[in-house]
């Protein structure tokens, strides 16, 4: 995909994303003229101030998902990552660990275990409890690991989902969350890509 | 990166700030129109921002409901009735081009107002295909939505009231409304109710003024079809060379002073009920096209190609004996048999006495009330015509009653009074058809009349008055008639007028016309 598409993707979607909190702003803003009781100048005030610094997170995040921390390479135990990530989550029952190869990979550690997280912590489990997340590592060409979400269906039309960060909004808390996995996987030279067909993430370290 | 925020809520704020007065008065104007009357809104946003604002902007007219995902809105519309539905398309488990899709296969009745952040013109056009009211794209302007808002409810009022209309004129013509406790009555009710909904075509025979068209309603309002029109069509009155015209529409320039496309009532009645009335007066030829649409179901406007579907029910009348007419070769007997798959005979009035004392307690009522009188009738009188034979049916009856409602100088009615005008009724044996020329006293009008089914509504072939080439001009026997009728009423112009069913306008420009004298010294009116 082109530079100049994969743009226009993002552009789209962060238009797309930032007018609903425009409508509440706009909307308020024009209440604030028409009921002019305390408490609806409050409500109008508190809304337009939540809307505001909603929209201000969204474009904090989108920053920070292109902001990538500087890390080395050092040889990292897959399996021990994970489970670092795991012990570090509330939502570690929700998560099986299943058929790790345990062998070293030189990879940036930190910008791995934020991957982790993100698959384990991003996900709207509130949203989809029947959900669960298998993790699993094969050593082929590359060290690749699949997170695979089961009792959930990712909408088919989420194309190219990693550059429509809000569309994935429900499945994810924030929405930008794959957008930053993407990104972090973009500048260490990792391999992403998803599979619709059983919903499943893969990161491809190169060995 | 706050401060550009600010900056832009600053740039929304100021604006609005400057046109306040403008806003406060369009929101007062819009808000007034609506609050008149509440509708259930059901708001389906994901956005929490979104749902607080239209339940805090709409709460104030409507009831709102609010909901976060796609695929429990129509659970909910099936759950409860809501009138409005703002429907965001982009919603977690069901889109929302989904969600109008389901609503428009089900059925569901609400009017769907659809707001979206995409400005996809091909999103919109589906919207509206899949039958979205209107379309906005956020953010959008409060006002714009109330505007949308106010004219949706001005659009379902205009419904209600038309329900309503139909609903209270249905009501009037349900079988428990209808004045008819005779077991003969009875029985018709009871075997309507078996067909009430089904498709069949049905037949009422009956003499003239039996009660055939109210009975065709009673079918109608009384049936799963109430909603859609009723049309009624009296074959005989309608010259036959328009009568197809009337039937089955026509197409502009489809003959000469055809200026525009006209709707037949086939077409109107489509899903309704059409009421052919005096059915045995259709020309052998129109027969022929009305067995066509019967059994086809479909049919062509006069002069066009178009093949126009319809469901249109049809319930056919007559005061004649078609099987007679279908022995003779004037009825097309394939027709008849079409038409006759359920025939309802209506007893004439004579047969069914038990009846007439509620009918001259309901047009009492209603003439005592519409003329603004007090008047009843004493024992005597009602025994009196209760046993009287009339041969105009209740439409004579209700004539009478008419009769004695206006002209009686007192409170209770005495047998003599209502004798005179019975006695009036027989020297005047056609004044049933309520019209000045249909009351031409027997005595200038002699011919025998028909003892056959129609009961005097056709001119005998033995009409002698009118094959006779000495006979009256029309209006000689107008002046002569009118002058007789103000003797009778001793030239009072407004009873007069009133006796032969003419406005009082007309009444003085006949005497104008026929240079009638009131010899009344003192003129009443």
């Amino acid at each position: 995909m082109y530079e100049v598409d994969i743009i226009e993707k993002i552009i789209r979607n962060i238009a797309h994303e930032v007018r609903n909190p425009l409508t509440t702003i706009r909307g308020y803003a024009q209440l604030l003229t028409q009921k002019l009781d305390t408490a609806s100048i409050q409500k109008s005030q508190k809304m337009i101030i939540e809307q505001a610094e909603r929209i201000d997170g969204m474009f904090n995040d989108l920053y920070n998902a292109f902001t990538i921390k500087e890390d080395i390479i050092v040889g990292c135990l897959i399996p021990d990552i994970l489970q670092k990530a795991l012990d570090a989550s509330v939502y570690h029952d929700y998560i099986i660990i299943d058929d790790c190869d345990s062998f070293q990979v030189p990879c940036y550690m930190n910008r791995l275990l934020l991957c982790f997280n993100t698959f384990v912590n991003g996900f709207n489990w509130k949203y989809f409890p029947d959900a669960r997340l298998r993790i699993y590592v094969k050593k082929e060409t590359f060290c690749t690991i699949y997170f695979q979400y089961t009792n959930v269906i990712f909408d088919a039309s989420l194309e190219n989902l990693f550059f429509y960060p809000f569309q994935t909004k429900h499945f994810f808390v924030k929405g930008t969350e794959l957008f930053s996995i993407y990104c972090i996987a973009n500048r260490s030279g990792w391999n992403m890509d998803f599979n619709y067909s059983n919903n499943t993430f893969a990161i491809s370290i190169p060995l | 990166m706050d401060g550009t925020w600010i900056l832009t809520i600053v740039t929304i704020l100021l604006p609005l700030a400057y046109h306040y007065d403008t806003i406060k008065i369009v929101y007062g104007t819009i808000m007034a129109t609506i609050l008149e009357k509440y509708y259930h809104v059901l708001i389906a946003d994901d956005e929490k921002g979104i749902r607080d604002l239209l339940k805090d902007l709409l709460e104030d007219s409507f009831y709102v409901n609010t909901i976060d995902r796609g695929d429990l809105i129509i659970n909910e519309l099936k759950r409860k009735k809501y009138d409005i539905l703002i429907l965001d398309l982009q919603m977690p488990g069901k889109n929302g081009i989904e969600v109008l899709q389901a609503i428009h296969n089900l059925k569901i009745d609400t009017v769907v107002v659809v707001i979206t952040a995409s400005n996809d013109v091909q999103l919109a056009i589906t919207s509206m295909k899949l039958g979205a009211y209107d379309y906005l794209v956020k953010p959008f302007d409060t006002d714009k939505l109330l505007v949308i808002l106010k004219n949706i409810v001005e659009k379902l009022d205009l419904e209600n009231e038309v329900n309503e209309l139909r609903e209270k004129v249905g009501e009037s013509f349900r079988f428990k409304n209808i004045i008819g406790k005779s077991p003969k009555m009875q029985r018709i009710f009871a075997t309507l109710e078996r067909v009430i909904d089904t498709d069949s075509t049905i037949l009422i025979i009956g003499e003239s003024g039996t009660g055939k068209e109210i009975v065709a309603k009673a079918i109608h309002y009384n049936s799963n079809r109430k909603q859609y029109p009723f049309k009624s069509i009296d074959c005989s009155t309608i010259p036959q060379d328009l009568i197809g015209s009337e039937l089955f529409g026509h197409e502009k320039g489809a003959f000469t002073g055809a200026i525009a496309r006209k709707i037949g009532k086939f077409e109107i009645a489509s899903k309704g009920t059409l009421f052919l009335d005096e059915i045995s007066n259709l020309s052998f030829d129109m027969q022929a096209k009305l067995l066509r649409v019967l059994q086809e179901k479909e049919f062509e406007r006069i002069g066009g190609n178009e093949i126009i579907k319809v469901e249109t029910r049809i319930v056919a009348a007559s005061n004649r004996d078609i099987r007679e007419m279908v022995k003779q070769g004037t009825f097309r007997e394939d027709l008849y048999y079409r038409l006759n798959v359920m025939p309802i005979y209506l007893p004439p009035l004579k047969e069914r006495k038990e009846d007439i004392p509620l009918f001259i307690d309901y047009f009492l009522k209603r003439f005592t009330s519409e003329y603004g009188r007090t008047i009843t009738l004493d024992l005597q009188s009602r025994l009196y015509l209760t046993d009287y034979h009339w041969p105009g049916n209740v439409r004579q009856l209700e004539n009478v009653i008419k009769r004695l409602v206006l002209l009686s100088t007192e409170d209770v009615v005495k047998l003599d009074i209502v004798k005179s005008v019975l006695e009036f009724e027989e020297y005047n044996k056609p004044a049933v058809q309520q019209d000045v020329y249909a009351a031409i006293p027997s005595t200038i009008a002699t011919a025998p009349v028909h003892e056959s089914f129609d009961n005097g509504d056709t001119i005998s072939d033995n009409d002698t008055t009118l094959q006779d080439e000495t006979v009256k001009t029309l209006d000689e026997v107008e002046k002569e008639y009118i002058e007789k009728m103000l003797k009778q009423f001793n030239f009072n112009i407004s009873v007069t007028a009133k006796a032969i069913n003419v406005s009082r306008k007309t009444m003085h420009n006949k005497l104008k016309k026929y240079n009638i004298a009131i010899k009344k010294t003192v003129a009443d009116d």
